[in-house]
């Protein structure tokens, strides 16, 4: 009866097939055991274990995924011991393949384990809570795009559903979510954070942006042309100084929200208030030199009106019922 | 000189080097561009769309109009100029798709040819305050250039005071212009009231009411002759089109002529062409509205643009 073969097989701890990212956004430790078989190492001739490990995510079988591709670093490493804990360097999920060649003397034997996975875990809420110290409407919107997951299954990344490669708990689209914002949820709600702050930035400066802007100016002239011509000769009245007040707190979040979703159309939250024909609103002051025009919401029927008269294609016209529909949430 | 933005570009110069020297049956062709940096080409002859272009798709390999994820925020393609010599169109395309947080945009000057919709002159940038949006205006020597400091800033109301002798002068806001005619909301009245002042002739002609409808759905034709009003069943911002419209004759202020159809109300109002035909259009819905008559092909103008303004039409021959 002829010597049986040499071979080697792997063995995992934990034993897989999956091994879970934790959900404090750490890669999992997975500690690979080779096992020889019919192959005894010796003193003169020791084993010598060359590793080398791929992890790849291809995004087939995960949904909106528009084959998003993320490759963890190759890993290759020789070592003297038969066990070995794969060094990850990223945070990344997807197929796991572990392939071990092990060289006795002139005796070289190969094994290749697949159809292991590294897979994402969803943060709790007590998770949650400790990375997101902002206020309730960031943390409703969060709810809002994602129902508070980064991912829709374990081996699948939440991609958003209008096909635009945004994904994660934020769902960071533009610009487009790095390999990092995709599987760790930390780093994607750090960029959607920070999205939300360039977002408030814009909404803060706005007020400011359309007193500065010609459309105001043509607005105060166009009413002021009105007050003196319509003045009777007794009782002539000059032009008015006007004020556009800033934001109030409440504005600018809601305004901040609304360019989360995108001010499509240039359409903020909140325009400047107009008359029956398109003469701008004024409460005059008592000293009958300067008044204050006030802003007003963008009712959503307004907001596609005008996106159609802007002829501006469905997908690029965001959620007119965005900000509605994020303070409907509960926060967290 | 009035200076204004050019909402109809057509022969804005080029061809006979008159405004108004072409017979309407060479502006055959429509061309509506959009905000996402859509072209689409209309055969007013036809009354059908015959093309669509994605101008972000034909600026080479090194894409010179920005690339949009997303809700559109910016206007891609402001404002178009047409050379009907060159058989070129020009529009202004910023560098960036989203507004910034502060300090200005850089925008520049992009010309395709026609029919090709093939690029022809990448312009260079410029910054410019992202509150004011450059002015596209025709230059004989580049096509087309942003307006600059030296330029006249466009007059927002009608001086009236020579208007009507010995009457005060009526307040007024400029809608639309074209061939030294002015199609003015009055301001001063107690409700919406609409008239045409001819700069030349020195009239100033009301349109006969009351007139149930709001400033941005009246609509002076090419060259100023006449004023398309689309009814409206209740005041703004909530006002909602009936599906009929009324043509003024804008030399007496009567009505001359007038249609209803579900499509008015549906679809949004673009543009009249020298050939008599409206233009009422959504996405990838057109249809039009024959008013029986043509007109001359000198462009309609717009005072003020918003920053993000409606589609920019021009037509052409090809």
């Amino acid at each position: 009866m002829p010597p049986a073969a040499p071979s080697v097989t792997l063995s995992y701890d934990p034993a897989g097939p999956q091994f879970p990212i934790t959900e404090d956004c750490a890669m999992p430790t997975v500690k690979v055991t080779a096992t020889l078989q019919n192959l005894t190492p010796t003193p003169q001739t020791p084993a010598q274990y060359q590793w080398k490990v791929t992890l790849k995510f291809s995004g087939q079988g995960c949904v909106h995924s528009v084959n998003r591709q993320i490759v963890h670093p190759e890993i290759n490493q020789t070592t003297q011991s038969n066990v070995f804990t794969i060094p990850f360097t990223q945070l990344r999920g997807g197929d796991l393949t572990v392939t071990v060649t092990v060289r006795v003397g002139n005796v070289v034997v190969t094994a290749t384990s697949e159809n292991l996975k590294v897979t994402g875990t969803n943060p709790s809420t007590a998770a949650l809570m400790r990375e997101v110290l902002t206020g309730d409407a960031f943390k409703k919107l969060m709810r809002l795009e994602s129902g508070l997951r980064q991912f829709r299954s374990p081996t699948c990344p939440l991609f958003s559903a209008d096909n635009l490669g945004g994904v994660g708990i934020c769902q960071i689209t533009s610009p487009a979510p790095t390999d990092d914002q995709v599987w760790s949820w930390k780093a994607n709600v750090a960029a959607g954070l920070d999205f939300y702050r360039t977002k408030e930035n814009v909404a803060r400066r706005y007020p400011r942006n359309v007193r500065d802007g010609q459309t105001w100016k043509a607005l105060v002239k166009a009413y002021n042309d009105k007050r003196v011509a319509q003045s009777k000769p007794e009782a002539p009245l000059k032009a008015l100084t006007i004020d556009l007040p800033d934001y109030t707190a409440e504005q600018l979040e809601r305004d901040t929200v609304r360019g989360y979703n995108g001010y499509a159309g240039g359409l903020h939250e909140y325009r400047v208030k107009v008359d029956a024909d398109g003469l701008l609103v004024v409460t005059v002051a008592a000293n009958g030199t300067s008044g204050t025009a006030e802003w007003e919401a963008v009712s959503a029927a307004d907001r596609i009106a005008a996106y159609d008269k802007q002829n501006i294609a469905a997908n690029r016209r965001g959620d007119p019922n965005y900000v509605d529909d994020v303070y409907a949430q509960p926060s967290f | 000189m009035r200076v204004r933005i050019a909402l109809w570009a057509a022969l804005a110069f080029g061809g006979a080097a008159c405004a108004h020297g072409r017979p309407a049956a060479q502006a055959r062709f429509l061309y509506q561009l959009s905000c996402d940096a859509r072209l689409d080409r209309f055969d007013t002859v036809g009354q059908k769309r015959t093309g669509t272009y994605d101008l972000t798709k034909v600026t080479g390999t090194a894409p010179l109009i920005p690339a949009v994820t997303g809700a559109l925020e910016v206007c891609l393609t402001r404002q178009a100029v047409f050379d009907a010599r060159a058989g070129v169109f020009y529009t202004v395309v910023p560098s960036q798709a989203q507004p910034p947080g502060d300090g200005p945009m850089s925008y520049r000057v992009l010309g395709f040819s026609l029919p090709a919709v093939a690029l022809v002159l990448p312009g260079a940038t410029a910054p410019v305050p992202f509150d004011a949006p450059p002015r596209l205006l025709p230059d004989p020597s580049r096509g087309a250039r942003m307006a600059g400091p030296a330029d006249a800033p466009p007059a927002l109301s009608e001086d009236l005071s020579t208007f009507a002798a010995g009457r005060p002068a009526p307040a007024n806001k400029i809608l639309e212009t074209s061939r030294r005619r002015a199609l003015l909301l009055l301001t001063g009245e107690a409700g919406p009231a609409f008239a045409v002042a001819d700069e030349s002739a020195h009239t100033l002609v009301r349109l006969q009411g009351p007139i149930a409808t709001t400033a941005d759905n009246v609509h002076l034709v090419p060259g100023g002759s006449h004023v398309l009003v689309e009814e409206t069943s209740a005041a703004r911002p909530r006002a909602t089109k009936t599906g009929r419209v009324w043509l003024y004759d804008a030399a007496t202020g009567a009505v001359v002529w007038s249609a209803t159809a579900p499509q008015i109300a549906r679809l949004p109002f673009r543009g009249i062409s020298p050939g008599g035909k409206v233009l009422y259009d959504l996405l990838d819905e057109e249809w039009f509205l024959d008013l029986g008559r043509t007109f001359t092909t000198d462009p309609v103008e717009r005072p003020l643009e918003p920053e993000f303004p409606p589609p920019a039409l021009f037509w052409s021959d090809r």
